[in-house]
């Protein structure tokens, strides 16, 4: 018994002292942006390999996930004689939900684990130990391109998910169900708020990107130099982010549309 | 207070490590401009002074100086900057592996020097022919063996022509015609670039063709220093042992254990 409260104490603690020393690595990490001025190639490479690289994977899942929604909404829809919403419902599941969750947690498990594993590597084969003796400090050389490219990528990304969401919802209502297409844009463009729904959806992913990315790169960053050490980080990587995720898109939503719950 | 003699002078450091002592009361000075070698056997706590020295690592107790500077008391600031005076040759080389070896020599200088191209270049070429790896230099990390990732590791660790190498384990793992390179270029090194090198390593042979000045470690002290042929003369047990290779003496063939007959018969201990 006494065990058991024991380990819940230590694991509290240790989860504790992980959260203090994420923040301060995400101190760290905003004192150094400056310098990154000088060497913005740094940057532009990463966005590349964190960014543009989960294209692929965005576009495939945007469009899918858009079709099914055209497709389940249509089939509720219908029953109420409110097809001609489905533009609406679309837009809003996209903007609002859709977008910001799904384009964070495909970056978590497609970006996220690779920054991690990259960075557990590099230090469980003393490549910054060795760029710690070379004064070249990683926080700043190896975490921090990664983390901004993170924290700029999600958003884009999550714009990019419900636009082509939108596509897919579009091919499927109009082309497939035969719904008419000024009904569906005209639905879409009454019914969408710029800045309660599309702004808000950017802001919640712009919150999961910063969050993903830092977890990633601290993940990597704290693990332990061994094989295993990497392997459990990486995976905790990309469950912690999930949950995370899903948990803040309750939070923040709540915090938004505060008038749907209360 | 520079010391025109010492570069590195260690007075009675204590040093521990997950709760266990690694040194304690170690005395230590390295002179400028020699090859001074530390040997033991693995886990005395050689490779931890080197962390030391490159103030990676804090001690408990005692007073570190690397040219006059205490190196435990510097800040951020100051300690990156006397690192810039520091190469540092890791025992896995630590290349950075997205990098081919020409741009790994290059990563010190694009770090910390703006230098137009074509200078930069003559540089890296310069440092990799002395190492013999002119031709190598479109080699992705993953391509070389064991020797030559030493090599490049050690054109890097020279490219901001330091004031002092560290070598960590240069020859481990290494074939003996790779070994003799490494011998003979940490010697060339130090005498051509005029540097002050420190080899920490657990080959006898190689340490003593090559150093100045050598001292033995053991139980996180030193047991005893002096040129090689002074060691190499020690009546003292413990040095024997290692310097001819015996598997039992003063330092045992055992870790520490409860007695052996008590222990076969004990209850499981798993936790």
């Amino acid at each position: 018994m006494i065990s058991v409260i024991r380990k819940t104490g230590e694991f509290s603690l240790s989860i504790l002292a992980a959260t203090g020393r994420a923040a301060l690595l995400l101190l760290q990490l905003v004192v150094n942006i400056p310098l990154l001025a000088r060497r913005h190639e740094l940057l532009l490479e990463q966005l590349y390999r964190v960014g543009v690289l989960t294209l692929p994977i965005i576009v495939v899942a945007a469009l899918f996930v858009g079709m099914v929604l055209a497709l389940q909404g249509y089939n509720t829809l219908i029953d109420f004689g409110a097809e001609s919403s489905l533009g609406l419902l679309v837009a809003l599941s996209l903007c609002r939900e859709l977008g910001p969750v799904l384009a964070g947690l495909l970056f978590a498990g497609r970006a996220g684990a690779a920054l991690t594993a990259e960075i557990g590597l590099m230090k469980a084969t003393e490549q910054l130990a060795g760029m710690e003796m070379m004064a070249v400090d990683p926080v700043w050389r190896i975490l921090l391109p990664r983390f901004l490219a993170g924290v700029i990528s999600v958003p884009l990304l999550a714009i990019l998910f419900s636009a082509i969401g939108v596509i897919g919802g579009y091919f499927l209502g109009v082309s497939v169900l035969g719904i008419d297409q000024g009904v569906f844009w005209s639905a879409m463009q009454q019914g969408v708020d710029f800045q309660q729904d599309v702004m808000n959806g950017i802001y919640k992913s712009f919150v999961f990107g910063l969050l993903i990315s830092l977890l990633a790169v601290f993940m990597g960053y704290d693990a332990s130099a061994t094989p295993a050490g990497v392997a459990a980080a990486t995976t905790q990587t990309v469950v912690l982010s999930s949950l995370i995720v899903l948990a803040m898109d309750f939070s923040l939503t709540s915090m938004m549309f505060s008038r749907v719950m209360f | 207070m520079t010391d025109s003699e010492n570069l590195v002078v260690l007075t009675d450091i204590r040093l521990s490590r997950a709760g266990k002592t690694v040194l304690d009361g170690l005395n230590l000075t390295v002179p400028r401009n020699k090859v001074t070698a530390i040997i033991g056997p693995s886990g005395v706590g050689k490779t931890s002074l080197l962390e030391l020295i490159g103030g990676r690592l804090k001690p408990d107790q005692g007073y570190l100086l690397l040219d006059g500077q205490s190196v435990p008391d510097l800040s951020r600031g100051d300690l990156f900057k006397l690192r810039k005076k520091l190469g540092m040759l890791f025992q896995g080389g630590a290349l950075l592996s997205d990098l081919n070896v020409y741009e790994n020599i290059a990563f010190p200088l694009r770090e910390h020097a703006r230098l137009p191209e074509p200078v930069l270049r003559q540089l890296i070429l310069m440092k990799l022919d002395m190492v013999g790896l002119r031709g190598a230099r479109q080699l992705m990390p993953a391509e070389l063996s064991g020797g030559m990732t030493r090599r490049v590791a050690l054109a890097r660790a020279i490219i901001m022509d330091p004031a002092m190498v560290m070598y960590d384990e240069p020859f481990t793992g290494l074939d003996p015609i790779s070994k003799a390179i490494i011998v003979k270029l940490i010697r060339e090194l130090n005498h051509t670039l005029g540097m002050t090198s420190i080899v920490v390593t657990h080959d006898v042979a190689e340490a003593m063709q090559i150093a100045d000045y050598v001292y033995m470690m053991g139980d996180g002290t030193v047991l005893a220093s002096g040129t090689p042929a002074e060691i190499e003369g020690s009546q003292r047990d413990d040095v024997k042992q290692f310097m001819q290779g015996l598997p039992d003496g003063p330092v045992h063939f055992h870790y520490t254990a409860d007695d052996y007959l008590a222990d076969l018969f004990a209850d499981d201990d798993r936790q």
